[in-house]
C-alpha cells in the first residue's frame, strides 16, 4: 500500500512525434512543497496537466493519496490548480469565483459561505468579495485563484507559474506568503516554475527537468551544493557557474586541472586516477572565488555592484572568470584570489564527478 | 462645410432606410378616406380601424401566431445546434478550423432557390407540407451556418484555461460550456439569436413554398395575400405590417448594446 500523497510513475508523452516528457517518475510525500523547475518548454505544464488530468499520458501511472487515478476524469482526482493565467471566471465575482467548486460539489449555501469567508480572511481579501476580477489588481488576482484553489482543501495543489504575471516586487512578497500560507495549511503542493529564485526559496524538493527528463530531484540545498550534471549546474546559482575545459593530469598521484597555462590542484574526487589525461570541465562557483589574497593572479575588468556583494569579471590567462564576493577590488588592476573548495566541481563528459568526503 | 455634407448624407441615408417604414406607420393609423386622398394626407386621424379589420377580415392574429412560434422554434434550435457545433469548431486543431468556417461559409451562400426543390419532395414524403417542423427544419438548416459562426468565433476567443479550470473545480464538459463559456459569449450568442429570430420571422420564399394552406402560413405570406384578385386592401397591409415590424424593432432595441458589443466581436478580456 502507498501511502504518499502524490506517486507519478514513469510518465510518458508525446505530441506528435515530439517527446515532451519521457519517463517521468517521483513522489511528494503528505504536505511536501515540491518544485518542479525546468526552462521553458521542458514540459512542466504538461505534466502537471497529466497529474490533473486534463491531458492523457502515453503510459505510466499517477496516485493521489494511495489511491490509483490514472484513467479518472479531474473531478474525481481531488487537485487543485492555479493556473499562469489565473482563470478567473469573469463574469462572475470574486465570491462566486471561490464559492464555485465547492457548489459544483454541491455543498449547502451555509457550508459554503463559511470556507469563502475563512479563505478570504486567510488571503487577506475578505473586502474584495463584491467585486469582479476585472476590477482588480494582477496581485489581488492571484490571491483569488490561489482562494479558488484552496477553499476546498483538495489533496494535492497544483500551481503553474503562478508569479510569473507579477512585477519583481510583488512576486518577491508572494513568494513569502506563499511559503507562509503552505506552513499554515500544509497541503502537498505541486508549483511548476522556471525561476531558480522561486524554487530554493520555496522548496521543500526540487525536480530539474530538461527537455522532459528529469535531471536531477534533491532538496534545494543538494541541487545546489551537490549538482548531478552540467546541466543542473549551471541552470542553478546566479550568477551562473564558471566553466573551465581542460585536462585533468596527476602529478605525484595528486589530481590537477589544467586549462591553457591555468593549473590548479583538486580536492580528491572519486576515482579520478581513471581520468588521467581526459578532458574535463572545471565548474567554479562565483561565490567560491575568494579576492583578496592566494596563489592566484587575474585583472579585474568590470565591477558590478549589488549593494552589500559585488560580481566582479575577472581575466585569468586569457580565460574570463565571474566572481561574487565582498572582497576589495578596482576595475583594470590585478587582484590575488583563491577558490573555495566546496565551490569546486568537476565533469567528465556531462556527469558530475562525485568528490570522496561527500560519500 | 465637412461636416454638413456628412450631416446631409446621414439624412439621406436614414430617411430611405426609415422612409418606407415611417410612410406605412402613418398609412396604418389613417381612416379608409385619407388613405385615398390626392393630396396625400401627411397627418392621419389616429383610427384604429385598420388594425381591428385586419384582424377581423384577414386574420392577422393567426398569421402573428405563426410566425412566433416558428422565429421561435427556429430560433432556440438554431442556438442550441450553434453552442454545441460553435464549441466543437473552437476547439478544433487550427488547419482543420479554418477550412471547416471556409465550408460554412461556403454552404451559407448557396442560394436558396438550389434547395428548394429537394426540400419540398422530402417534406411532402415525410408529410411534413404545411407543418410547423416542415418550416422550422429548413430554417434552421440555412440558419445554422451564420449561428455556428458568430458562436465559434467568440468561444474561440476564450482562453482554455477558463474552461480547464472549471473541469477542474468539478464540472463535466457540458457544465462548463453551459456556466463558463455560454454566460462569456452571451454578446455573441445573442447577435447570433437575434439575427436568426429576424430571418425567420421575415422568410418570405420558403414559407410560400412549404405553407399553402391559410391557418398555418406565417405574417409575410400571409400579408402578402391579403391582396385579392380584384382588392389591394392598403390600409390593412400598412396596419399588418406595421405590427410585423413593431416587436423586432423593440427586440433590437432592447437588446442594442448586447447586440453592439456582439458585432464588434468580443472584447471580454478580464
Ligand atoms: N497541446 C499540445 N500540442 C502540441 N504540442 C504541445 C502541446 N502542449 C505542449 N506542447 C509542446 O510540448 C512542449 C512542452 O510544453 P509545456 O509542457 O507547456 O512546457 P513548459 O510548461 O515547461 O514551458 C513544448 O515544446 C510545447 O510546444
Ligand atoms: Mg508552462
Amino acid at each position: 500500500m502507498n501511502m504518499e500523497a502524490l506517486e507519478v510513475v514513469g510518465i510518458k508523452k508525446s505530441f506528435g512525434r515530439v517527446r515532451v516528457l519521457d519517463d517521468i517518475s517521483f513522489k511528494a510525500g503528505e504536505g511536501e512543497f515540491v518544485v518542479m523547475l525546468g526552462p521553458s518548454g521542458c514540459g512542466k505544464t504538461t505534466m502537471l496537466r497529466i497529474i490533473a488530468g486534463l491531458e492523457v499520458q502515453d503510459e505510466g501511472y499517477i496516485y493521489i493519496g494511495g489511491k490509483e487515478v490514472t484513467n479518472l476524469n479531474p473531478k474525481l482526482r481531488d487537485v487543485a490548480m492555479v493556473f499562469q493565467s489565473y482563470a478567473l471566471y469573469p463574469h462572475m465575482t470574486v465570491y462566486e469565483n471561490m464559492a464555485f467548486p465547492l457548489k459544483m460539489r454541491k455543498l449547502n449555501r451555509e457550508e459554503i459561505k463559511q470556507k469563502v469567508r475563512q479563505t478570504a480572511e486567510l488571503l487577506r481579501i475578505d473586502d474584495l468579495l463584491d467585486r469582479k476580477p476585472r476590477e482588480l489588481s494582477g496581485g489581488q488576482r492571484q490571491r483569488v485563484a490561489i482562494g479558488r484553489a484552496i477553499v476546498r482543501s483538495p489533496k494535492v495543489f497544483l500551481f503553474d507559474e503562478p508569479l510569473s504575471n507579477l512585477d519583481a516586487q510583488l512576486r518577491a512578497s508572494m513568494r513569502v506568503e506563499l511559503r507562509r500560507l503552505h506552513e499554515k495549511i500544509g497541503s502537498t503542493s505541486i508549483y511548476v516554475t522556471h525561476d531558480q529564485i522561486e524554487a530554493m526559496t520555496l522548496a521543500d524538493k526540487i525536480i530539474l527537468l530538461e527537455n522532459g527528463v528529469i535531471q536531477q530531484i534533491g532538496t534545494p540545498e543538494e541541487i545546489y551544493k551537490k549538482p548531478a550534471n552540467l546541466f543542473v549546474a549551471t541552470f542553478v546559482g546566479t550568477p551562473m557557474i564558471n566553466l573551465l575545459d581542460g585536462t585533468l593530469i596527476l602529478k605525484d598521484g595528486v589530481p590537477l586541472f589544467k586549462s591553457g597555462e591555468f593549473e590548479i590542484a583538486l580536492p580528491s574526487f572519486k576515482e579520478y586516477f581513471a581520468l588521467d589525461g581526459k578532458p574535463v570541465v572545471l565548474g567554479i562557483r562565483p561565490e567560491a572565488v575568494t579576492i583578496g589574497k592566494g596563489p592566484y593572479r587575474a585583472t579585474v575588468r568590470q565591477i558590478e555592484h549589488l549593494g552589500s556583494e559585488k560580481i566582479i569579471y575577472l581575466e585569468l590567462k586569457g580565460k574570463d572568470l565571474v566572481a561574487k564576493t565582498h572582497g576589495p577590488a578596482e576595475t583594470d588592476r590585478a587582484v590575488c584570489f583563491d577558490f573555495n573548495e566546496d565551490g569546486l566541481h568537476l565533469f567528465y563528459g556531462r556527469e558530475r564527478i562525485e568528490r570522496i568526503e561527500e560519500g | 462645410m465637412r461636416k454638413w455634407i456628412l450631416w446631409a448624407l446621414v439624412m439621406v441615408i436614414v430617411f430611405l432606410s426609415l422612409g418606407p417604414f415611417l410612410w406605412f406607420v402613418d398609412t396604418s393609423f389613417k381612416t379608409e378616406v385619407e388613405v385615398t386622398a390626392i393630396p396625400p394626407v401627411i397627418c392621419p386621424s389616429g383610427s384604429v380601424g385598420f388594425y381591428v379589420s385586419s384582424i377581423k377580415n384577414y386574420r392577422l392574429l393567426s398569421y402573428v401566431k405563426n410566425s412566433a412560434i416558428v422565429a421561435t422554434l427556429t430560433t432556440l434550435i438554431t442556438i442550441l445546434l450553434s453552442l454545441f457545433a460553435g464549441y466543437s469548431v473552437a476547439r478544433l486543431g487550427l488547419p482543420k478550423r479554418e477550412l471547416f468556417m471556409k465550408a460554412l461559409l461556403v454552404v451559407s451562400m448557396f442560394p436558396q432557390i438550389s434547395i428548394a426543390g429537394p426540400v419540398w419532395r422530402i417534406l411532402y414524403r415525410l408529410g411534413w407540407l404545411n407543418t410547423y417542423q416542415g418550416l422550422v427544419i429548413p430554417y434552421v438548416t440555412l440558419t445554422l451556418p451564420l449561428g455556428v459562426w458568430v458562436v465559434a468565433s467568440f468561444f474561440k476567443q476564450l482562453p482554455e484555461d477558463l474552461e480547464d479550470a472549471a473541469i477542474i473545480d468539478g464540472c463535466s464538459r457540458l457544465g462548463a460550456l453551459f456556466r463558463i463559456m455560454v454566460p462569456l459569449s452571451a454578446p455573441g450568442v445573442f447577435t447570433a439569436a437575434i439575427l436568426v429570430f429576424i430571418y425567420a420571422w421575415n422568410e418570405f420564399f420558403f414559407a410560400l413554398l412549404i405553407m399553402t394552406r391559410q391557418d398555418v402560413q406565417t405574417l409575410p405570406v400571409g400579408i402578402a395575400m391579403f391582396q385579392g384578385q380584384y382588392t389591394l386592401p392598403w390600409g390593412e397591409i400598412a396596419a399588418a405590417s406595421t405590427v410585423a415590424t413593431v416587436p423586432l424593432v423593440l427586440l433590437v432595441f432592447v437588446f442594442q448594446r448586447r447586440i453592439i458589443s456582439g458585432l464588434s466581436a468580443g472584447a471580454i478580456k478580464g
